[in-house]
């Protein structure tokens, strides 16, 4: 076939396929100021109800039973922590964008993030124009959930690795059989979420049923970080990613670190400079896979240095609207790490300069 | 005025069919020819040949979605033109970087498969573009139905041209495989 012949045949497409995409269409810019004055119009009723009513409105507080949560110690201090900010001042609270996923640090899946508006840009607007596209944040309930304890793992093909997908059994069945986006590869049973392009989450289907699955690992003694972020997450370039919220994990309850968490606020890297430096770095670690905690030291045996001051949770949020969960990263030893265990190589004495100059500003 | 009762302007042969027409898709169809052909009096000719086919073609056709019928008209004659006017060394180079961008999914050789009506292939290329989430239909069909730059596209989507191309390449490797699960020698 010749590419003239794929050309002549685009221009012969149905005129109702033409006209669902006209080019001349409404302007996502436009979108954008409508979701955006949405939003300001909500927290102008929010802050009416609070002012009038008196009362405490928790917004998004109520926490979920994760599998990848901290003990419940701390958990518990994180959502008192967050009910008390939020009794403060919960009125400059808007819900955002979706978070799924970034439960392992000190914000929990239906947390909000702080108002400042910069997730409000492209991503949640794209999204909100397009039909097919589903929200992680869809699949999941709010509020407490129980699930089965004995975690779920399988394998799939992706590219030259076989990839470990963990099955999130706390999604909703009817959510996902609605979701179902395209067949992943050759593969019968595996698929996309409908409207994603990346595959941090894969949807199975066997024996009518339907289930949902995040990527953990490739299962490989070492590999690419950067294989990972271009073939799970699509993320090829740092012009990709919209932002990085930075934050201190949960606090120990048992030290100093509580008090440390509370100067230290959570923030965001937009700078494309500094984003272009992170994914870099980022870019440049081999990942070695999970349970090897026998690697990385964060000093959490080392009393006199507290974790906190030296440690922060990454998510990234992408352009498109998607999320990158949340990776850690310890001053201790220059690395990043996750919460199971999954340990990344550490970084060159130049690259912890790089990171710890983004991630290591303590608001004095 | 409707679509409709624009047609009907048509079908009872009252030539002020074709000012209503210019004056409700004049711009639209200007748009796609220049696009194609870069070039604002050959993309004024193209849309004057464009009402003037439409008038040969209706009643005889009876266009449900009369503005995507506009366009493939537009598209076709401003894609004609351009062919003749690159044979002279004129026209767009973002037909030409569209069509190199669509050779990625073919091999390009002339072979029977070349002789695949249109149409037929087109109906496949409609399920495939169906299949795409909403985002992707966009991209491919303002890419490659009406050839908009990669960095209009970009813009309009609020997304990056790198990212923009990247998704591109993606849709293209995709179409790439549909076309060969239906039996196409791509």
């Amino acid at each position: 076939m010749k590419k003239e012949d794929l050309f002549d045949a685009i221009g012969e497409i149905r005129s109702e396929t033409i006209e669902k995409n006209d080019i001349t269409a409404g302007s996502r810019k436009n979108i954008r100021v409508v979701r955006m004055t949405t939003w300001l119009v909500a927290a102008a009723v929010l802050a009416l109800i609070v002012l009038a009513g008196g009362s405490t409105y928790r917004l998004g507080v109520q926490r979920k039973s994760l599998q990848r949560a901290e003990s419940p110690a701390t958990e518990m201090a994180a959502a008192e922590a967050v009910e008390e900010e939020c009794e403060e001042d919960c009125a400059e609270e808007v819900p955002l964008m979706d978070n799924h996923d970034t439960a392992v640090c000190g914000v929990t899946e239906d947390e909000t993030y702080p108002a400042d508006g910069i997730m409000e840009s492209g991503a949640s607007a794209e999204k909100e124009s397009q039909e097919k596209y589903v929200s992680i944040n869809e699949f999941f309930l709010v509020g407490d959930v129980s699930v089965e304890e004995v975690q779920r793992i399988e394998t799939v093909k992706v590219g030259r690795y076989t990839a470990q997908y963990e099955c999130r059994q706390d999604a909703i069945e009817e959510v996902i059989k609605d979701s179902v986006g395209q067949k992943w590869e050759d593969d019968e049973e595996w698929y996309r979420v409908s409207g994603h392009d990346e595959i941090q989450y894969l949807i199975h289907v066997s024996g009518g049923k339907y289930t949902l699955w995040r990527f953990m690992y490739f299962l490989s003694e070492e590999y690419p970080f950067k294989d990972v972020l271009e073939m799970i997450y699509g993320i090829e370039s740092a012009d990709q990613i919209e932002a990085v919220a930075v934050y201190p994990p949960v606090p120990d309850n048992t030290g100093g670190d509580k008090g440390l968490q509370g100067e230290i606020s959570m923030r965001y890297i937009t700078d494309t400079a500094d984003l272009q430096n992170l994914f870099d770095v980022l870019s440049r670690m081999t990942c070695y896979g999970r349970h090897r905690g026998e690697l990385m030291d964060n000093g959490v045996d080392d009393l006199s240095s507290p974790a906190t001051k030296a440690e922060r949770c990454l998510d990234f949020f992408l352009k498109d609207g998607d999320v990158m969960g949340t990776l850690k990263y310890t001053a201790v030893s220059g690395m990043f790490y996750e919460n199971d265990g999954a340990a990344y190589s550490r970084l060159s004495a130049q690259d912890k300069d790089i990171i710890e100059k983004m991630l290591l500003e303590i608001e004095e | 005025m409707q679509d409709n009762e624009i047609i009907e302007l048509y079908w009872q042969r009252n030539e002020s069919a074709i000012a209503e027409t210019d004056r409700s898709y004049g711009k639209y169809c200007h748009r796609i020819a220049m696009n194609v052909l870069d070039n604002t009096e050959d993309a004024d000719e193209c849309v004057s040949d464009t009402w003037f086919r439409t008038w040969n073609s209706i009643p005889e056709d009876r266009p449900a979605h009369f503005r995507g019928y506009l366009a493939k008209i537009t598209r076709h004659i401003a894609i004609d033109r351009w062919r003749s006017l690159t044979a002279a060394k004129r026209g767009s180079g973002n037909v030409t970087l569209a069509l190199d961008e669509l050779g990625e999914c073919v091999s390009g050789s002339d072979s029977v498969e070349s002789e695949y009506a249109a149409k037929e292939l087109a109906a496949s290329i409609d399920i495939f573009i169906n299949r795409l989430s909403e985002k992707e239909q966009h991209l491919f069909v303002w890419r490659y139905f009406y050839m908009e730059p990669v960095q209009n596209i970009a813009e309009r989507m609020q997304m990056s041209p790198n990212h923009t191309a990247v998704i591109l390449s993606r849709i293209r490797n995709r179409l790439k495989r549909f076309l060969q699960e239906e039996g196409y020698e791509v």
